[in-house]
């Protein structure tokens, strides 16, 4: 059934309630003839049906329609389909400014141009996804502030420059632009960005402009919509959001499970995680323990257990309770029964290691185990450097070091021994080799000139000769050892044994001896005296510059070794102390294939040298695969983060760790988030963001300081405890 | 590590100071550190009594805005919200100055954003007007055995009697709960709005966040909004209410667009706004279709067509320096009702600058809208309603008498709920369940409590206002409207005097 109305002359307000009464009659085709600028035709309509307009609707037609189709012969005003809901919008002509004002449904094809604001506030949800097809040019702020829903515009007369004004776009935030021509990015508003078309995005160009050629009765399969067109969308879902502060103190960080470093091993030159090892003892993975161990050092059983110094100790969190973990007796107790694993794809490449001590060998271990071909040169017959034969073998017993040797032996390295490298021989070990690492120590006791020095014994020399089997008769003699450092006491230990009947050890400043090495020679009745400085030497004594003086039938110097680098090509830098040059945080010498290791590049302890050969391999690997190396920088978890209430006192042994830094899956956080924000999923926290309300409960009770908080700038930081 | 970073640090101005001797962290207690949703309050590990590990409340002298629900909340009473002494020692720049500079300069971003209306020193006008009372020579009237008449009708009248009516809302009491959008607010306070306003025979207004399904049932008692975002409207929405009401602008931010941040656009409100989820809901400042009165009245007759005419329709704006001539153009545009919001109105998020500088004062801004509509000869074609901290009855009934024909009130259904005006409703984390969709916090607010709630305080308001006509002898409200004779001003100069068209006491 159809309806003409014939509307010359027709109030806009009889008009549209003739219409509204002709579909209520059950019209469902309605023909307005003699339009002229009567407003809101369509508007609020729900009906099902057609309208045809013959001349020129007012403004706001369809405004807020739900369900009819609107057909115009000519012409539309402004206002086109304001705040439409469902149905179809036909224009044959043109139209004015914001057609399609928040659409949220329905199809608006409009064949000519149209004026500024067109498609500003569309919206969609889910599947209700308004359409805004503009057959000609649209001009400025066309899709402003656009949540949802697409525009297309097809540019039919084909406009140049541009078929878009300026501000395209401006406040996107959903929905899409789809423009054939050209766009300047000039031209796009505030956080509208180009986005690549897809399949979909092709997929309704196709399906919309056969839509459109058939309402329009155009022939539009000249228009190819994977080539002419241009997508324009949001940058991010808040144009705006970073605009705001807010003028109160608002929480705006995230509390995050982050491991730091325990302290033990951020004090650890070698970097040994000793609460992880622990951690997968407890755990029965006593394989996966000592394979997370071998990623730190070989010698787990002579330095680690036994002549370090145990920096580890020092730093433990437990002495805050009842002292510290006894890191030392662990390394021992707890010895791989299984040779080292070796990584199941050999490399091609082959580098050299010169020096077979804790460095050099440390270096070795971690590239054989990395399945590089490793060859390592030594002047001495055996392995282990100074280790073997400076160490006293009181406190180094063979036994012990070879246990570690046999396990580093067991890789396949190819030993050279017995034969020093010297100039020639280092150059042709550099042109065969991948790489070499440097790791010869400091063998030449450093010496100071004084009058009557000449009598004055290289200690190391000293120690190494004992360990020989070529020990010198003491008996009787009184010892002078010039440097009170644990080397120092090494010698004054072994002088006693050998009969002396004083040692004295002198220092220009306070001795730096310290632990063991310092206990025993104490209790041996060893003396020391500081500040003092050796001023010249007799036969029979030594003269300070402070005025006194002192027996010595025996002198030593202690004061610290120097490299020898005679071997080394020019082509590697030493410095004016006699150290090979290296760039701070880095193991490479000024050779690109030469590395150093241990003493040759930086004095230090036997666990410093195990450290750095196995970062200068590190390194090494990490030039050869290209993955560039990165210094291990370790911030240990603050000592205040350890909440030691949690803490029993009646642990014994492994258990005493506190496993600082380092989740344990005690699921203190989980129990008590006020919220109930946190869950765990094996290994795996997670912090549901819209209940955590940022109270940090989580970090401020994990017992280790295995959570961290992520602010903001300007934020304040944890509280200490109280 | 930043040089800098704490020279921006800004403590807050309160914070929870807890009396452990009383706190229960003994036995387990954690209320406190549950209700607090903006983290001010942790627990720390401590020894028991026992030697056992206990968890002791902790103020992280981070957050806290005192809202005082962990005060309120604590069953051992062991909390108090303290004020830091935060002065600076200078007397001009003070705290307020310097902390907005630091938070400014501290940070990326600069807009202070906060909630809530104004709280700046301007001079409250409703406390400079005095009622009139009768004594001896005309008679009061004793509600409590006479019919009092409290009722009001809000629409265009006819130009003469006889003349054909157009819809009009009644209310049995002439307060109205104001706009605040589904988003700003949650569902359940706007159900508790709509079962108390029904109760009591008024209206609740939508906002501009659509009228979610679960509620279409309350429409008798609704009014629903139509803002420049035009979140929610469509042609069912519009039939859906007692009334359709276009905003223009609000009290809060003149002259400004909504913002609902996206922190509070959650699955629900994102699907009644049309909007993706977690976006910034955008309502911009103009209405790109209304750039004069004459677009105003296209968009008041195209409701009035979608809804065939069938219900009133309210214009919203806010009260700026010419508001009168601005009334009288709305009035003669069209609208059955025009409110007018002052600078103290309400706002889940504003533009701090804007809030504390922009607008002028409702009891003003209505004096003058009511004169001119007068003076004009068309105050019958529309009812003023006045919004915009109103604090009482006798504020509601002195907006009566300065011209209003009823009032909008939004912050004090807040507080009637709980609120306690901390002013960070734009969170989207209000710890009384308002202002927030959060998990764990909307559940806050039980929807029948929340509701005997609000038709307690209208029913107060009610009997108070009653009293308050019985004192000045008038037995019907209408008899009020615009009366100014009953108020008489208290230290208010002539220029103020004048434009309230009030007399001075004494006189």
């Amino acid at each position: 059934m159809s309806s003409i109305i014939d509307s010359k002359d027709l109030y806009y307000r009889n008009l549209n309630r003739r219409i509204r009464v002709a579909f209520l009659k059950g019209h469902r085709e309605i023909v307005l003839k003699n339009v002229l600028g009567q407003r809101y035709i369509g508007g609020g309509l729900n009906h099902r049906g057609r309208i045809i307009i013959e001349g020129t609707p007012g403004q706001d037609m369809g405004a807020f329609m739900n369900g009819p189709e609107i057909i115009v012969m000519g012409n539309a005003q402004d206002g086109v389909a304001n705040t439409m809901n469902a149905g179809k919008i036909v224009v044959r002509g043109k139209a004015g400014e914001i057609p399609g004002y928040a659409m949220r449904g329905g199809q608006v094809f409009i064949r000519g141009d149209v004026e500024y604001r067109a498609g500003i506030h569309m919206k969609e949800y889910k599947e209700q996804v308004p359409v805004l097809v503009i057959g000609g040019t649209a001009k400025d702020y066309c899709g402003e502030y656009m949540a949802g829903g697409r525009i297309v515009i097809l540019n039919l007369g084909d406009a140049r420059p541009s078929p878009v004004g300026d501000f395209v776009g401006t406040g996107i935030h959903g929905g899409a632009i789809y423009v054939r021509g050209l766009v300047d990015p000039a031209q796009l508003g505030i956080g509208a960005v180009f986005a690549a078309m897809e399949g979909d995005d092709i997929r309704f160009l196709e399906e919309i402009l056969r839509e459109f050629a058939r309402s329009m009765d155009l022939d539009l399969s000249a228009v190819d919509p994977r080539r002419e067109f241009i997508k324009i969308t949001r940058k991010g879902y808040r144009p705006f959001g970073a605009l705001y502060t807010p003028a109160m103190n608002v929480k705006t960080g995230s509390p995050r499970h982050i491991n730091l470093a325990p302290p033990c091993a951020a004090a650890c030159p070698t970097g040994i995680p000793t609460p992880a090892f622990i951690n997968l003892i407890k755990a029965g993975k006593e394989r996966e323990a000592h394979l997370l161990m071998d990623e730190y050092t070989p010698f787990r059983m002579s330095v680690c257990g036994t002549v370090c110094p145990a920096l580890c100790m020092s730093a433990c969190n437990r002495n805050l309770i009842d002292g510290p973990v006894e890191i030392q007796k662990i390394a021992r107790e707890h010895y791989p029964a299984f040779p080292p694993v070796q990584a199941s794809e050999k490399r091609k490449e082959t580098i050299s290691v010169i020096g077979a001590g804790p460095a050099g060998l440390s270096a070795a271990w971690q590239l054989s185990r990395r399945g590089y071909a490793v060859r390592v040169y030594d002047g001495e017959d055996n392995l282990g450097g100074k280790v073997r034969r400076a160490i006293p073998r009181e406190r180094l017993p063979d036994a012990v070091l070879d246990r570690d040797m046999e396990r580093i032996r067991s890789l396949p390295i190819a030993f050279v021994l017995g034969k020093r490298v010297d100039r020639k021989a280092f150059q042709r070990i550099r042109d065969e080799s991948d790489g070499v690492v440097v790791a010869t120590g400091a063998q030449r006791t450093k010496r100071i000139p004084y009058p009557g020095g000449e009598r004055i014994l290289s200690g190391l020399q000293f120690l190494m000769e004992i360990n020989d089997g070529k020990a010198p008769d003491l008996t009787g003699k009184s010892v002078v050892i010039i440097g009170a450092g644990n080397v120092g006491m090494d010698i004054a230990c072994e002088s006693w044994r050998l009969g002396a009947k004083a040692v004295t050890a002198v220092d220009i400043q306070k001795p730096l001896a310290f632990g063991k090495e310092l206990d025993l020679a104490l209790s041996l009745g060893t003396k020391l005296l500081w500040p003092r400085k050796v001023a010249w030497l007799d036969g029979k004594s030594v003269y300070f510059q402070e005025g006194d003086r002192l027996e010595g039938d025996i002198v030593f110097f202690s004061i610290g070794e120097v490299p020898d680098t005679t071997f080394l090509p020019d082509s590697v830098l030493v410095n004016d102390r006699g150290y090979v040059v290296t760039a701070e945080n880095s193991f490479r010498s000024t050779d690109p294939r030469v590395f150093v290791a241990g003493d040759v590049a930086r004095p230090g302890l036997v666990t410093d040298a195990v450290g750095s050969g196995r970062l200068a391999a590190l390194e090494v690997h990490g030039v050869i695969t290209g993955r560039p190396f990165q210094f291990p920088r370790t911030v240990p978890v603050p000592r205040n983060r350890i909440n030691t209430v949690y803490f029993a006192t009646d642990a014994e042994g492994i258990d005493r760790c506190l496993s600082c830094g380092t989740c344990i899956f005690c699921d203190k956080c989980v129990e008590l988030c006020p919220q109930g924000a946190i869950s765990r999923n094996g290994e795996v926290f997670t912090i549901d963001g819209d209940r955590c309300t940022l109270c940090y409960t989580c970090v401020a009770v994990c017992p280790r300081g295995a959570l961290q908080v992520e602010m903001m700038p300007g934020e304040g930081e944890i509280e200490e405890h109280a | 590590m930043s040089v800098m970073n704490r020279n921006w640090n800004i403590l807050p101005a309160f914070y929870p100071e807890f009396d452990l001797a009383r706190c229960d962290f003994e036995n387990g207690c954690d209320i406190c550190v549950k209700e607090c949703s903006f983290g001010e309050i942790s627990l720390r590990p401590v020894k028991g009594k026992d030697g056992g590990v206990r968890h002791r409340p902790w103020a992280n002298l981070q957050s806290c805005n005192a809202c005082r629900r962990c005060e309120k909340m604590c069953p051992q009473r062991a909390i108090r919200i303290v004020e830091k002494p935060g002065e600076t020692s200078h007397g001009y720049w003070n705290r307020a100055a310097v902390t907005n500079i630091w938070r400014q300069a501290g940070r990326e971003g600069g807009v202070l954003l906060v909630g809530t209306g104004a709280t700046g020193p301007q001079k409250r006008y409703f406390d400079h007007l005095m009622f009139d009372a009768c004594q001896v020579t005309n008679p009061s009237i004793d509600p409590l055995r006479e019919p009092m008449e409290i009722r009001r009708y809000l629409g265009s009248k006819p130009d003469r009697y006889g003349g054909d009516m157009s819809p009009l809302l009644q209310l049995e009491v002439p307060v109205m709960f104001g706009a605040m959008s589904f988003g700003a607010v949650n569902l359940r306070v706007q159900e508790a709005e709509a079962l108390a306003t029904r109760a009591m025979g008024t209206f609740w207004n939508t906002g501009e966040g659509g009228f979610h399904k679960n509620l279409r049932k309350f429409g008798e008692n609704t009014i629903v909004q139509v803002a420049s975002g035009r979140f929610g409207v469509s042609e069912d929405y519009l039939k859906s209410a007692a009334a359709v009401e276009i905003k223009i602008g609000q009290g809060a931010k003149p002259g400004i667009g909504g913002h609902l941040p996206g922190e509070k656009v959650s699955g629900a409100v994102s699907e009644t706004r049309m909007i993706p989820l977690g976006t910034d809901a955008l309502s911009p400042a103009p209405h790109q279709d209304i750039y004069s009165i004459e677009d105003l009245r296209q968009l008041i007759y195209a409701i009035k067509e979608a809804t065939e005419y069938r219900v009133p329709v309210s214009v919203k704006i806010a009260a700026v320096h010419n508001v009168a001539p601005i009334v009288s153009g709305i009035a003669r545009a069209g609208a059955d009702i025009i409110a007018v919001d002052g600078f103290r109105g309400g706002s889940g998020a504003t533009p701090l600058q804007i809030r504390q500088n922009t607008g002028i004062p409702i009891e003003l801004a209505i004096s003058s809208a009511d004169e001119r509509l007068r003076q004009e000869g068309i105050r019958h074609r529309v009812s003023l309603v006045a919004s915009g901290g109103i604090q009482s009855s006798s504020d509601v009934v002195k907006a009566i008498c300065l011209g209003a024909d009823a009032v909008y009130v939004g912050t004090p259904v807040l507080i009637a709920l709980g609120c306690g005006v901390c002013q960070r409703c734009f969170t989207g984390r209000c710890p009384y369940g308002i202002t927030t969709n959060r998990p764990g916090l909307a559940e806050r607010i039980d929807v029948d409590e929340a509701a005997t709630a609000l038709k307690n305080l209208l029913r107060a308001w009610g009997e108070e206002i009653k009293e308050l006509m019985g004192s000045m002898g008038i037995s019907a409200i209408e008899a009020l409207r615009g009366n100014r004779d009953r108020l008489r001003g208290v230290g208010l100069n002539d220029v103020e005097l004048g434009i309230l068209g009030v007399k001075h006491a004494g006189a």
